[in-house]
Protein backbone atom coordinates (compact mmCIF):
# COMPACT_ATOMS: atom_id res chain seq x y z
CA UNK A 1 0.00 0.00 0.00
CA UNK A 2 2.07 3.20 -0.86
CA UNK A 3 1.95 6.27 1.57
CA UNK A 4 0.59 9.34 1.32
CA UNK A 5 2.89 12.21 -0.09
CA UNK A 6 1.30 15.31 0.33
CA UNK A 7 0.30 15.55 3.62
CA UNK A 8 2.64 16.40 6.86
CA UNK A 9 1.70 15.08 10.28
CA UNK A 10 2.88 17.26 13.21
CA UNK A 11 3.17 15.43 16.31
CA UNK A 12 4.58 17.91 19.34
CA UNK A 13 6.51 15.61 22.11
CA UNK A 14 7.01 16.22 25.39
CA UNK A 15 8.61 13.03 27.76
CA UNK A 16 6.55 10.07 25.98
CA UNK A 17 9.12 7.88 26.09
CA UNK A 18 7.69 4.89 26.62
CA UNK A 19 4.82 5.29 23.43
CA UNK A 20 6.30 7.49 21.08
CA UNK A 21 8.09 5.41 18.87
CA UNK A 22 4.39 2.82 18.79
CA UNK A 23 2.90 5.64 17.80
CA UNK A 24 5.15 7.31 14.95
CA UNK A 25 5.77 3.98 13.29
CA UNK A 26 1.75 3.46 12.76
CA UNK A 27 1.46 6.72 11.77
CA UNK A 28 4.61 5.98 8.92
CA UNK A 29 2.60 2.99 7.76
CA UNK A 30 0.23 5.73 5.88
CA UNK A 31 1.92 8.81 5.91
CA UNK A 32 5.63 9.58 4.37
CA UNK A 33 6.24 12.94 6.05
CA UNK A 34 5.79 12.72 9.91
CA UNK A 35 7.27 15.66 11.66
CA UNK A 36 8.27 15.10 15.05
CA UNK A 37 8.82 17.64 17.30
CA UNK A 38 11.07 16.73 20.87
CA UNK A 39 9.69 20.01 23.19
CA UNK A 40 13.06 19.50 25.61
CA UNK A 41 11.78 16.03 26.97
CA UNK A 42 13.95 15.20 30.27
CA UNK A 43 13.38 10.86 29.21
CA UNK A 44 14.35 9.00 26.40
CA UNK A 45 11.88 11.02 24.00
CA UNK A 46 14.32 11.97 21.50
CA UNK A 47 16.35 8.63 21.40
CA UNK A 48 12.61 6.77 20.56
CA UNK A 49 12.45 9.36 17.82
CA UNK A 50 15.34 8.96 16.22
CA UNK A 51 15.14 5.09 15.77
CA UNK A 52 11.92 6.15 13.60
CA UNK A 53 11.78 7.56 10.16
CA UNK A 54 10.19 10.14 11.42
CA UNK A 55 11.50 13.59 11.02
CA UNK A 56 13.31 15.06 14.31
CA UNK A 57 12.94 18.88 15.16
CA UNK A 58 14.70 19.18 18.11
CA UNK A 59 13.87 22.23 21.03
CA UNK A 60 16.82 22.12 23.18
CA UNK A 61 14.10 23.52 25.72
CA UNK A 62 10.62 23.10 26.75
CA UNK A 63 8.38 25.88 25.02
CA UNK A 64 4.92 23.77 25.19
CA UNK A 65 2.60 22.21 23.13
CA UNK A 66 2.04 25.31 20.51
CA UNK A 67 5.24 26.13 20.56
CA UNK A 68 5.97 22.24 19.56
CA UNK A 69 3.10 22.43 16.83
CA UNK A 70 4.70 26.13 15.36
CA UNK A 71 8.13 24.42 15.05
CA UNK A 72 6.94 22.06 13.21
CA UNK A 73 4.31 23.85 11.13
CA UNK A 74 6.82 26.18 10.02
CA UNK A 75 8.98 23.74 8.80
CA UNK A 76 6.58 21.65 6.50
CA UNK A 77 5.65 24.82 5.06
CA UNK A 78 8.71 24.76 3.63
CA UNK A 79 7.98 21.43 1.64
CA UNK A 80 7.05 21.96 -1.39
CA UNK A 81 5.07 18.78 -1.76
CA UNK A 82 3.03 19.14 1.04
CA UNK A 83 -0.46 20.18 0.71
CA UNK A 84 -1.72 19.23 3.81
CA UNK A 85 -1.10 19.00 7.62
CA UNK A 86 -2.38 17.07 10.48
CA UNK A 87 -1.67 17.75 13.84
CA UNK A 88 -1.05 14.55 16.12
CA UNK A 89 -0.98 14.33 19.73
CA UNK A 90 1.89 11.73 21.05
CA UNK A 91 0.26 10.06 24.13
CA UNK A 92 -2.35 7.81 22.20
CA UNK A 93 -5.34 9.12 22.52
CA UNK A 94 -6.04 10.04 18.36
CA UNK A 95 -6.75 7.31 16.34
CA UNK A 96 -4.90 6.75 13.04
CA UNK A 97 -8.21 5.84 11.63
CA UNK A 98 -10.07 9.05 12.72
CA UNK A 99 -7.13 10.83 10.68
CA UNK A 100 -7.63 8.86 7.30
CA UNK A 101 -11.17 9.52 7.76
CA UNK A 102 -10.58 13.43 8.46
CA UNK A 103 -7.86 13.41 5.43
CA UNK A 104 -10.71 11.68 3.10
CA UNK A 105 -13.11 14.41 4.16
CA UNK A 106 -10.91 17.66 3.62
CA UNK A 107 -9.74 16.48 0.16
CA UNK A 108 -13.51 16.24 -1.20
CA UNK A 109 -14.81 19.13 0.58
CA UNK A 110 -13.42 22.77 0.70
CA UNK A 111 -13.42 23.22 3.79
CA UNK A 112 -9.80 24.83 5.33
CA UNK A 113 -9.62 22.97 8.29
CA UNK A 114 -11.64 20.24 9.89
CA UNK A 115 -11.28 19.50 13.69
CA UNK A 116 -12.12 16.17 15.83
CA UNK A 117 -15.07 16.04 18.14
CA UNK A 118 -14.92 14.24 21.35
CA UNK A 119 -18.95 15.47 21.85
CA UNK A 120 -20.16 14.08 18.07
CA UNK A 121 -21.09 11.00 18.88
CA UNK A 122 -22.58 10.19 22.65
CA UNK A 123 -20.93 7.35 22.95
CA UNK A 124 -17.27 8.63 23.97
CA UNK A 125 -16.85 8.69 27.97
CA UNK A 126 -15.51 11.28 29.47
CA UNK A 127 -14.74 12.04 32.91
CA UNK A 128 -17.59 13.83 34.28
CA UNK A 129 -15.41 16.91 35.54
CA UNK A 130 -13.57 17.00 32.51
CA UNK A 131 -16.62 17.05 30.47
CA UNK A 132 -17.90 19.84 32.41
CA UNK A 133 -15.21 21.83 31.90
CA UNK A 134 -14.84 21.49 28.41
CA UNK A 135 -18.35 22.56 27.79
CA UNK A 136 -17.88 25.35 29.45
CA UNK A 137 -15.27 26.37 27.53
CA UNK A 138 -17.40 25.99 24.55
CA UNK A 139 -19.71 28.61 25.18
CA UNK A 140 -17.26 31.03 26.19
CA UNK A 141 -15.56 29.99 22.91
CA UNK A 142 -19.08 30.81 21.27
CA UNK A 143 -19.05 34.16 23.44
CA UNK A 144 -15.70 35.39 22.33
CA UNK A 145 -15.28 33.80 18.65
CA UNK A 146 -19.20 33.38 17.49
CA UNK A 147 -17.92 30.27 16.09
CA UNK A 148 -19.99 26.77 16.98
CA UNK A 149 -18.11 23.85 18.08
CA UNK A 150 -19.01 21.21 20.40
CA UNK A 151 -15.43 20.25 21.29
CA UNK A 152 -12.79 22.91 21.81
CA UNK A 153 -9.79 21.72 22.39
CA UNK A 154 -9.12 18.75 20.46
CA UNK A 155 -5.58 18.69 19.00
CA UNK A 156 -6.43 16.17 16.25
CA UNK A 157 -6.88 18.52 13.12
CA UNK A 158 -6.40 18.61 9.40
CA UNK A 159 -5.93 22.08 7.82
CA UNK A 160 -4.93 23.13 4.25
CA UNK A 161 -1.56 25.23 3.31
CA UNK A 162 -4.39 28.65 3.07
CA UNK A 163 -4.83 28.45 6.96
CA UNK A 164 -1.03 27.11 7.86
CA UNK A 165 0.23 30.22 6.46
CA UNK A 166 -2.13 32.02 9.21
CA UNK A 167 -0.56 29.88 12.01
CA UNK A 168 1.50 32.45 13.90
CA UNK A 169 0.85 31.23 17.71
CA UNK A 170 1.61 33.73 20.70
CA UNK A 171 0.59 31.15 23.20
CA UNK A 172 2.69 27.91 23.58
CA UNK A 173 0.82 26.69 26.06
CA UNK A 174 -2.75 25.05 26.47
CA UNK A 175 -4.20 28.42 25.11
CA UNK A 176 -2.52 27.58 21.45
CA UNK A 177 -5.75 25.68 21.04
CA UNK A 178 -8.28 28.71 20.98
CA UNK A 179 -6.00 30.84 18.95
CA UNK A 180 -6.37 28.02 16.10
CA UNK A 181 -10.09 29.31 16.46
CA UNK A 182 -9.44 32.85 16.41
CA UNK A 183 -7.39 32.18 13.46
CA UNK A 184 -10.90 30.89 12.04
CA UNK A 185 -12.87 33.85 13.24
CA UNK A 186 -10.25 36.58 11.67
CA UNK A 187 -9.49 34.62 8.32
CA UNK A 188 -13.34 33.42 7.69
CA UNK A 189 -12.03 30.25 6.79
CA UNK A 190 -14.21 27.21 6.83
CA UNK A 191 -14.37 24.34 9.08
CA UNK A 192 -15.82 21.95 9.88
CA UNK A 193 -15.97 19.37 13.33
CA UNK A 194 -15.73 15.68 12.49
CA UNK A 195 -16.72 13.06 15.31
CA UNK A 196 -13.78 11.09 16.73
CA UNK A 197 -13.13 8.52 19.37
CA UNK A 198 -10.98 8.89 22.45
CA UNK A 199 -9.41 6.07 24.45
CA UNK A 200 -8.40 7.44 27.82
CA UNK A 201 -6.22 4.54 28.56
CA UNK A 202 -3.83 5.02 32.11
CA UNK A 203 -1.12 6.71 30.76
CA UNK A 204 -2.82 8.95 28.96
CA UNK A 205 -5.19 9.74 32.02
CA UNK A 206 -2.09 10.94 33.36
CA UNK A 207 -0.79 13.20 31.17
CA UNK A 208 -4.04 15.53 30.61
CA UNK A 209 -4.16 19.10 31.69
CA UNK A 210 -4.57 20.18 35.19
CA UNK A 211 -8.64 21.73 35.22
CA UNK A 212 -7.20 24.66 37.13
CA UNK A 213 -5.05 25.54 34.62
CA UNK A 214 -8.80 26.85 32.88
CA UNK A 215 -7.93 29.89 34.68
CA UNK A 216 -4.78 30.67 33.24
CA UNK A 217 -5.40 29.91 29.77
CA UNK A 218 -8.59 32.49 30.28
CA UNK A 219 -6.52 35.11 31.85
CA UNK A 220 -3.88 34.75 29.06
CA UNK A 221 -7.12 35.15 26.62
CA UNK A 222 -7.97 38.14 27.99
CA UNK A 223 -5.13 39.69 28.03
CA UNK A 224 -4.74 39.53 24.54
CA UNK A 225 -8.54 40.27 23.70
CA UNK A 226 -8.22 43.22 20.59
CA UNK A 227 -4.84 41.66 19.67
CA UNK B 1 -17.42 61.95 45.22
CA UNK B 2 -17.38 65.12 43.06
CA UNK B 3 -18.20 65.62 39.32
CA UNK B 4 -13.86 66.67 38.62
CA UNK B 5 -12.81 63.12 40.75
CA UNK B 6 -15.16 60.95 38.55
CA UNK B 7 -14.03 63.16 35.24
CA UNK B 8 -10.20 62.39 35.99
CA UNK B 9 -10.82 58.66 37.03
CA UNK B 10 -12.55 58.14 33.42
CA UNK B 11 -9.85 60.33 31.72
CA UNK B 12 -7.19 58.30 33.73
CA UNK B 13 -8.45 54.84 33.06
CA UNK B 14 -9.09 55.53 29.41
CA UNK B 15 -5.50 56.88 29.11
CA UNK B 16 -4.16 53.95 30.76
CA UNK B 17 -6.68 51.69 28.56
CA UNK B 18 -5.29 52.93 25.45
CA UNK B 19 -1.23 52.65 26.57
CA UNK B 20 -1.60 48.91 27.37
CA UNK B 21 -3.08 48.09 23.96
CA UNK B 22 -0.88 50.72 21.84
CA UNK B 23 2.23 49.84 24.31
CA UNK B 24 4.94 49.96 21.52
CA UNK B 25 3.96 52.75 19.52
CA UNK B 26 6.05 55.44 19.34
CA UNK B 27 4.13 58.18 20.85
CA UNK B 28 2.82 56.52 23.75
CA UNK B 29 6.52 55.20 24.89
CA UNK B 30 7.23 58.90 24.63
CA UNK B 31 4.19 59.65 26.79
CA UNK B 32 5.49 57.13 29.39
CA UNK B 33 8.81 58.56 29.61
CA UNK B 34 7.20 62.26 29.90
CA UNK B 35 5.17 60.74 32.56
CA UNK B 36 7.23 59.10 34.08
CA UNK B 37 10.03 62.25 34.79
CA UNK B 38 7.31 63.80 35.70
CA UNK B 39 6.52 61.83 38.38
CA UNK B 40 9.98 62.07 39.42
CA UNK B 41 9.98 66.10 39.26
CA UNK B 42 6.72 66.12 41.17
CA UNK B 43 8.72 64.02 44.15
CA UNK B 44 11.09 66.45 43.48
CA UNK B 45 9.22 69.51 44.42
CA UNK B 46 7.33 68.22 47.08
CA UNK B 47 10.60 66.82 49.04
CA UNK B 48 11.61 70.56 48.87
CA UNK B 49 7.71 72.04 49.15
CA UNK B 50 6.00 69.97 51.71
CA UNK B 51 3.19 71.85 50.66
CA UNK B 52 2.91 71.58 47.33
CA UNK B 53 1.23 68.15 47.21
CA UNK B 54 -1.44 69.50 49.69
CA UNK B 55 -2.40 72.44 47.42
CA UNK B 56 -2.65 69.87 44.20
CA UNK B 57 -4.41 67.78 46.78
CA UNK B 58 -6.79 70.59 47.51
CA UNK B 59 -7.85 71.50 43.80
CA UNK B 60 -8.70 67.84 42.69
CA UNK B 61 -10.85 67.66 46.07
CA UNK B 62 -8.99 65.38 47.94
CA UNK B 63 -7.96 65.43 51.91
CA UNK B 64 -4.24 65.44 51.90
CA UNK B 65 -0.99 65.14 50.39
CA UNK B 66 -0.63 62.12 51.46
CA UNK B 67 -3.58 60.64 50.37
CA UNK B 68 -3.22 62.42 46.19
CA UNK B 69 0.38 60.78 46.87
CA UNK B 70 -1.34 57.15 47.90
CA UNK B 71 -4.01 57.12 45.14
CA UNK B 72 -1.13 58.10 42.52
CA UNK B 73 0.77 55.52 43.70
CA UNK B 74 -1.64 52.86 43.90
CA UNK B 75 -2.21 53.78 40.00
CA UNK B 76 1.85 54.29 39.51
CA UNK B 77 2.02 50.46 40.57
CA UNK B 78 -0.36 49.21 38.59
CA UNK B 79 0.82 50.63 35.74
CA UNK B 80 4.52 49.20 36.21
CA UNK B 81 2.79 45.78 36.59
CA UNK B 82 1.18 45.73 33.95
CA UNK B 83 3.79 47.33 31.92
CA UNK B 84 6.49 44.17 33.22
CA UNK B 85 4.13 41.61 32.26
CA UNK B 86 4.19 42.78 28.75
CA UNK B 87 7.39 43.21 28.31
CA UNK B 88 7.85 39.82 29.57
CA UNK B 89 5.65 38.11 27.30
CA UNK B 90 7.25 39.86 24.83
CA UNK B 91 10.30 38.53 25.57
CA UNK B 92 9.28 35.35 25.80
CA UNK B 93 7.73 34.98 22.53
CA UNK B 94 11.16 35.92 21.48
CA UNK B 95 12.77 33.10 22.91
CA UNK B 96 10.59 30.80 21.77
CA UNK B 97 10.97 31.78 18.22
CA UNK B 98 15.01 31.48 19.02
CA UNK B 99 14.54 27.85 20.28
CA UNK B 100 11.97 26.89 17.03
CA UNK B 101 14.33 28.99 14.53
CA UNK B 102 17.24 27.05 15.98
CA UNK B 103 15.20 23.59 15.94
CA UNK B 104 14.50 23.82 12.44
CA UNK B 105 18.14 25.03 11.01
CA UNK B 106 19.50 21.71 13.18
CA UNK B 107 17.63 19.75 10.93
CA UNK B 108 18.62 21.29 7.33
CA UNK B 109 21.77 21.69 8.38
CA UNK B 110 22.09 17.60 8.55
CA UNK B 111 21.70 17.35 5.15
Amino acid sequence: MSRIKDIAVIIPVYDEEPVIKGIIDEVLKSFETVICVNDGSLDGSREEILSTEAILLDHFINLGQGGALQTGIDYAKRLDAIKYFVTFDADGQHKLIDVMKMVEEIRLSEHDIIIGSRFIEKNNSIPIFKKIILKTAVVFTKISTGLELSDTHNGLRVFNKNFADKIDLIHYDMAHASEFLNIIRKNNFKYKEFPVSIEYSDYSKGKGQPIINAVNIIFDLFMNKGK
Amino acid sequence: MTAVKVIIIALLLMIMVYFINNTNKVYVRAWKRIFFISFLLTGIISVIFPEFLDKIAQLIGIGRGADFLLYILVMAFFFVTVNVYLKFRELSLVINKLVSKIAIMEEENKK
